[in-house]
């Protein structure tokens, strides 16, 4: 083997076990830093859910792929039920899987060896490659690689796996793969070997989806699966979106500034960084078309115009969630460093004025990270604390495992463990009628709805549905966190005017134990 | 020039006429007929048979532009029949291209421009077919003019049939370029060609033309492989289709038509006696003139005409054809021969009309195929004269005489078919119809015979002679209105406009049609789209068994009224009586003239409010006045007494003239009806042996609300009917044609119905959840006791497969097309690129570089420009969602539509102006 590829093997496992250590996206490293009550909740909550029989989508609504969400169940029954050992799961599955994926596709980027180092350790360290992007990255990969009838196969595979991740990337990677088939049909001129592809790729889809099939069908919930991935594509995408706010717009942005130093901070905005992520793209599409048009399009640039598609992509869904700006930042710095490579590779320094346009765009590249750098500074001010938090032991409250939290944040759950510990029985109902789910899993009580996270309930069948399910299971307290986060400035008790009529009309307001209102059936 | 260019021409030109041409050309003025829309004497329609394009096809056109422009597709119609499938039913032709233009221009130019642009298309098409098959230009003209104003084309132009038919002459020429190249492009042109008859909305027609177009494949070409190609590049054509297809298929199994055909012969034929009409076209009269009598050619004029192209192609065809026996002639003269019989069903190819599907479908439409077919021979016939020096005498001699021939022989003609009696009054008409004919055929024929290519005198003389034959005959068959006329409101529309809820039932004489309601924006109990969900139709008609000749409810209770949720009944009579049929037999016409009508009743011992006749006015203006006389039979007093304007009667409608009188029971009354006038016309009454049908209304409370009344028209209030039953408390969150949502209380457990009809697709979830419904015509479910809400939705699995057809049929075209081009054109593609790629290279990167930052810079600057300038309104879409969107009013679809739209500004003027910079520099 030539050494650089040792050198970046060793690399790739190296950069590895950053995140494992230190952390990645939202979730901070396992060891080390307030539990996120509300993202990882979420998934703890519908573990803790199927625990107790309850199944995927059929009665709970989960707004992911099932290939996302199945494994944190397994972790949590036969791995230990504590908050560490999913994010300890977390980390390796959206940093290290996503690592070594687009380590994968570098290799069809012709890049020097220092330039992937800094793509993956910009991935690792600028919060960004989640799960849902791997089959994503993937896909590209097989797409852009040899014709053979393997990476059809896989290409197949990993689209099924895709839809079973995430619907929405699911959709891109079944566009992209088809895109593909299609360009191989058109070129290809053995009709045997069209047909040998297509099948090899029907193949590896059929065997997964047919998994699938089996297993959904087996346990129940196939119908509901399809009818909830329907709704989350639709709803998500449209009016009906549960959160999610205007998109800066930077014509007003702009319009509204009176000073000089209103204009410097404009200009370093998050917004103008987000704008210059398409800007990005836009480039990159003039300069394949460039590339195109004086017969230097390699095979490299078709992986970089698939990869421009995916952050065009990514782009269009943030237009619809601009609070999931990170999806964009991993296409954005495999182009960027491709990029500030080309032009050292290509320009000529003797001449001054392709000097000070390199100096230009190196500043803009630079200014671009720097920016992105400081968005997450408080990701790196817990840098020593992360590194010191992996040699400690922590006494923590139960289901919380060996994770250095708060003071604040263990007295708040040992408070509500405590308060439903008391007052409850294991076959009770509670009902976090703010968005805390994290409390169903600290707490090993049942939700008597399908909404963890009751902010997902805003159209008004899903907020009736909630309210015959509480007329159904009748839970014995209901929580109101009133310092909980209200998606969007819109807190639940206006989200769900429905379910807010009917505790006020069948539950009273019985105790109040911090920020935490706690609302218990009222005699009738 | 190129066809592209005479397109555009075509396209500006049509749409500048259209805009200047005064009024609108259309047949509003058929809204005549009805008293609900004309309360004050009758005025005469232009053209009683126009009542498809009024009645079906613009209500339609209207419902989908209304909802294209709110960004729905209309799948569903919520307004007729409790609902229907709306996507599905092919005659609404929602896709069809020229549609486009009335979805974007205003409907007063679309009105005019499209069937222009029917005429306009279609006669380029058969230029272009006749060029095709080596006629000579003139001859080519010549013909597609004929064929263009032919009897089929100029008498359909407002029906869907003409959508699908002028695709006929597209595929002939297409055929016969693939006889003298096979090649891929042209295919997919056929295929495309294929998918727009589909669109068209008339499958019928599409199913005749593919058959003649598919046996005309196999003999002209007679290669098996090139056969097969066409055939299947025609279903992937269809396939394109699938959309629309599917759904109508499904719609089609469950339809009341496919039941209803399947258990009739299909015994539609075309009158022998009619075969004249091939030679004079308005023998027995026409429509949109002074004289029209059905009786005589037993035959709706629409039908019987579709043959003719004019005498002029059918007599020089005849005379010539012996010298043009080739192979495309007798192909021509051998599908004109078969379509003959069949469409006259001469034995033995009669059998043919009885297998699936001839014996589903209007086979005597094929004579459209017909006319087309002598009018390819007839250009041929005029090439071939063109090639010759000169006619001789003889022959010119012989063509003379011919016409003279058919003058003499066409009057014992009709006097063989025993008509001569009925149109002995109008024979001034028929007489200057035969002279026209004649002396045009004259004219051409002895131009002809004079003909030289040179001369454009003889050439114009030829083209204006043939067309006093065909288009001058039909030219205003449609009318012109004015642009006022366009579906007025009558006072009682806005009286019922005021219920939100209104459902309306029409009683009695056709006063407010089905689909009609789609222009005013309320629901009708019934739906007219040719086809009827088949439980919802036979469960009416179950309901409502008592039916008039127009195939009209006669009579409606209020229970049944209540069962299918109207909220108002349009009546020609006062639906608080109670009707005594004291004559009922309506088979004979008897005109009134000067006879004195008598018929003697016992009456009843109540209030008799009016009498109730049918009468005929033969679609004529008549100024008679009729006395009409309630006679005590034994006192001889006069109890009662009307006199009627003939003007205020209308063609085979009731007719209802109050005669007020205390009856008693037992005692005899007579009813006298005589001309008071002796006018030069009058009206007739149906009824039996001399005695008219009459039927008596006595005064009785049936519990109807009277809301509105006028002559011979009454609106009334159903009390208590809702569209909902079995809830209480009804609160409506949602309601939009393919989903209502709303909150209930329910307080015992039992059943709900909501009158919507129950078709495939349709569900309903009770608190989210999806309950079972029971079987009968309406969407019906058990429920429980408690507040509930309630969603019912359409999500109709057949349009999701006709997606996934049209999908797979395009991606498979797509597919074939790009093997094609990069297969079969890579050299030239290669060369082409190398060419750009030489010019590329000369210009500096740097240059490139500020190429595309100037040009990129430039767009974003201009859509930022257009956007400010431009600022398009966005609403709120219709959502049940709380979010910070709805909580803020902040449309979200804008973002969508500004990215969407400003990435592909901003990327494509950059790229097309590099490639115009490129393609210069390569010149």
């Amino acid at each position: 083997m030539e050494k650089s590829k040792i050198v970046y093997i060793i690399s790739v496992f190296l950069i590895s076990l950053i995140p494992i250590f230190f952390g990645s996206l939202l979730f901070v490293s396992p060891f080390f830093g307030d539990i996120n009550l509300i993202d990882e909740g979420q998934f703890l909550a519908w573990a803790n859910h199927m625990f107790h029989g309850k199944l995927m989508y059929k009665d709970i609504y989960i707004t992911y792929g099932p290939l996302y969400v199945y494994p944190v169940f397994l972790i949590v029954k036969f791995v230990e039920d504590s908050v560490f050992a999913f994010r300890f799961y977390s980390i390796a599955l959206n940093g290290v899987l996503g690592i070594l994926s687009v380590s994968l596709l570098l290799r069809r980027i012709n890049l020097s060896l220092f330039s992937k180092i800094t793509i993956l350790l910009l991935i690792t360290l600028i919060p960004g490659i989640t799960i849902r992007l791997v089959p994503a990255i993937l896909a590209i990969f097989f797409i852009t690689g040899r014709r053979s009838s393997l990476n059809n196969f896989l290409l197949g595979v990993v689209s099924a796996m895709s839809l079973l991740i995430s619907q929405e990337i699911g959709v891109f990677v079944g566009m992209i793969s088809m895109m593909s088939i299609f360009f191989g049909v058109i070129q290809e001129k053995r009709i045997r070997e069209i047909i040998f592809r297509i099948v090899n790729f029907f193949v590896g889809f059929f065997i997964i989806s047919s998994l699938f099939f089996v297993w959904s069908s087996y346990e129940g919930w196939f119908e509901s699966y399809l009818l909830v991935s329907r709704d989350v594509l639709t709803s998500f995408s449209g009016i009906n979106l549960p959160n999610g706010k205007a998109f800066p717009n930077l014509i007003s942005n702009f319009t509204s500034i009176t000073s000089f130093q209103g204009m410097l901070r404009a200009a370093v905005s998050k917004d103008i960084l987000m704008y210059s992520t398409i800007l990005l793209y836009i480039i990159t599409f003039f300069f394949l078309v460039y590339k195109f048009a004086v017969r230097e399009f390699l095979s490299q640039h078709m992986t970089i115009t698939y990869i421009n598609i995916l952050g065009i992509f990514l782009f269009a869904l943030i237009i619809g969630r601009a609070g999931n700006f990170f999806l964009m930042y991993t296409p954005a710095i495999i182009i960027l460093v491709f990029f500030a490579e080309n032009i050292i590779r290509s320009l000529d320094f003797k001449r001054r004025i392709e000097l000070a346009h390199l100096i230009i765009i190196f500043i803009l590249i630079c200014l671009f990270i720097i920016r992105t750098f400081v968005i997450f500074r408080p990701h790196f001010y817990q840098l020593p604390t992360s590194i010191k938090a992996v040699y400690a032991t922590y006494e923590t409250s139960a289901r919380v495992g060996n994770i250095n939290i708060s003071d604040g944040q263990t007295a708040y759950i040992e408070m509500l463990q405590d308060y439903i510990a008391k007052n409850t029985n294991d076959n009770d109902y509670i009902f976090f009628w703010s968005n805390e789910p994290m409390i169903y899993f600290l707490s090993d009580r049942q939700n008597p709805t399908a909404y963890d996270l009751p902010y997902i309930a805003n159209t008004i069948e899903k907020r009736f549905e909630i309210v015959a399910s509480l007329k159904e299971s009748r839970p014995k307290f209901i929580f109101y966190n009133t310092r909980s986060w209200a998606v969007d400035e819109v807190d639940n008790k206006k989200r769900l005017p429905e379910v807010t009529s009917y505790v006020n009309l069948n539950y009273k307001k019985c105790d109040i134990i911090g920020n935490v209102e706690i609302y218990c059936r009222a005699m009738k | 020039m190129k066809i592209s260019n005479y397109i555009l021409y075509g396209f500006i030109g049509i749409i500048f006429f259209s805009y200047i041409l005064p009024g609108i050309i259309f047949p509003t003025d058929i809204l005549n007929y009805f008293s609900s829309f004309s309360q004050s004497l009758w005025q005469k329609p232009h053209n009683s048979l126009l009542a498809d394009p009024v009645f079906q096809f613009e209500p339609w056109r209207v419902y989908i532009k209304g909802q294209l422009l709110s960004g729905n597709i209309p799948v569903w119609n919520p307004l007729n029949g409790s609902g229907a499938p709306f996507i599905a039913n092919p005659q609404t032709a929602i896709f069809y291209p020229l549609n486009i233009i009335y979805y974007l221009f205003p409907t007063k130019i679309s009105l005019t421009a499209i069937p222009l642009f029917k005429i306009f298309f279609f006669s380029l098409f058969s230029y272009l077919y006749l060029r095709s098959v080596k006629c000579s230009k003139f001859a080519s003209i010549l013909s597609s003019m004929a064929v263009s104003f032919s009897g089929f084309f100029a008498v359909w132009l407002l029906w869907p049939h003409t959508n699908v038919y002028l695709l006929f002459p597209l595929l002939l020429f297409l055929t016969e370029k693939i006889r003298s190249k096979n090649s891929t492009p042209l295919l997919i042109s056929i295929a495309f060609v294929y998918f727009m008859g589909v669109l068209g909305g008339h499958p019928e027609t599409l199913f005749h033309i593919a058959v003649v177009h598919q046996i005309y494949t196999l003999i002209r070409i007679r290669k098996k492989i090139v056969f097969i190609k066409m055939l299947v590049f025609a279903t992937l054509g269809i396939g394109l289709a699938g959309f629309s297809l599917v759904p109508f298929l499904e719609y089609l199994a469950y339809s009341y038509i496919l039941q209803f055909r399947l258990g009739t012969s299909n015994t539609t034929l075309l009158p022998i006696p009619n075969i004249l009409l091939y030679l004079f076209p308005l023998l027995f009269g026409a429509p949109h003139t002074n004289i029209y009598i059905p009786s005589i050619s037993s035959s709706n004029f629409q039908e019987s005409i579709g043959g003719y192209v004019g005498l002029i192609p059918l007599v020089l065809s005849a005379m010539f054809i012996r010298k043009l026996r080739d192979g495309l002639v007798n192909l021509w003269l051998i599908t004109i021969g078969i379509i003959f019989v069949l469409s006259y069903n001469f034995w033995p190819l009669s059998i043919i009309r009885t297998f699936p599907p001839f014996n589903l479908s209007a086979d005597i439409r094929l004579i459209s195929i017909l006319g087309f077919g002598i009018a390819v021979v007839f250009a041929r016939v005029v090439t071939f004269l063109e090639n010759r020096n000169k006619i001789s005498t003889n022959r010119f001699l012989g063509l003379i005489l011919i016409s003279v021939f058919l003058l003499i022989v066409s009057y014992p003609m009709l006097r063989l078919f025993k008509v001569s009696e009925q149109l002995a009054r109008y024979s001034n008409y028929q007489f200057g119809h035969l002279l026209i004919i004649l002396t045009t055929t004259f004219i051409f024929l002895f131009f002809a015979g004079r003909y030289s290519s040179k001369k454009v005198l003889v050439k114009l003389i030829l083209l204006v002679a043939l067309f006093l034959q065909t288009g001058a005959l039909f030219i205003s068959y449609i009318p012109q209105n004015k642009t006022e006329s366009y579906f007025p409101s009558a006072k009682w529309i806005k009286v019922i406009k005021n219920d939100p809820n209104t459902k309306v039932m029409e009683v009695g004489n056709p006063n407010f049609p089905p689909n009609l309601n789609l222009i005013y924006g309320f629901k009708h109990v019934e739906i007219d789209d040719a086809l009827e969900i088949n439980e919802y139709r036979r469960a009416f008609d179950k309901e409502f068994p008592d039916k008039n000749m127009w195939g009209n409810v006669n009579s409606a209770g209020i229970e049944s009224l209540r069962k299918f949720g109207a909220t108002h009944v349009v009546s020609d009579y006062d639906l608080n009586t109670i009707r005594i049929k004291i004559q009922s037999n309506l088979s004979e016409r008897i005109m009134l003239g000067n006879k004195k009508l008598e018929i003697a009743f016992a009456g009843a011992d109540r209030e008799l409010s009016s009498i109730r006749i049918v009468t005929l006015n033969f679609n004529r203006l008549n100024t008679c006045r009729i006395a009409v006389l309630l006679i005590d039979d034994q006192t001889k007093d006069m109890l009662s007494s009307n006199t009627i304007d003939c003007r205020d009667i209308r063609d085979n409608m009731y007719f209802n003239i109050p005669l007020r009188a205390k009856l008693e029971k037992g005692e005899i009354y007579r009813v006298i009806l005589e001309n008071v006038e002796n006018s030069p016309n009058d009206i007739a009454l149906l009824g039996y042996k001399n005695k008219p049908y009459v039927e008596l209304l006595y005064t009785s409370s049936q519990g109807f609300t009277n809301l509105w009344q006028g002559k011979n028209m009454f609106v009334f209030k159903v009390p208590n009917s809702d569209e909902i039953d079995g809830l209480d408390n009804i609160k409506i969150i949602l309601d939009n044609s393919t989903n209502l949502l709303f909150t209930a209380d329910v307080g015992k457990r039992g059943i709900a119905t909501i009158k919507k009809v129950k078709y495939p697709g349709w569900y309903v979830k009770v608190d989210n959840k999806k309950v079972e419904l029971h079987e009968g015509p309406f969407i019906s479910f058990n429920i429980n006791e408690g507040e509930h809400l309630i969603e019912m939705g359409y999500f109709p699995v057949s349009i999701i497969a006709g997606i996934v057809v049209s999908l797979s049929s395009f991606i498979l075209l797509m597919l074939i097309a790009g093997r094609f081009i990069f297969g079969n054109n890579r050299k030239r593609l290669d060369s082409i690129y190398l060419t750009f790629s030489r010019s590329a290279r000369k210009v500096s990167r740097l240059y490139n570089f500020y190429f595309f930052a100037i040009t990129a810079t430039f767009s974003t600057c201009l859509f930022i420009l257009f956007s400010i300038l431009f600022k398009a309104s966005f609403k709120i879409p219709k959502t049940t969602a709380i979010n910070w969107f709805t909580v803020n009013s902040y449309p979200k679809q804008q973002e969508h539509f500004y990215f969407t739209v400003g990435l592909l500004f901003i990327i494509v003027i950059p790229v097309a102006t590099y490639i115009i910079y490129l393609w210069r520099k390569a010149k």
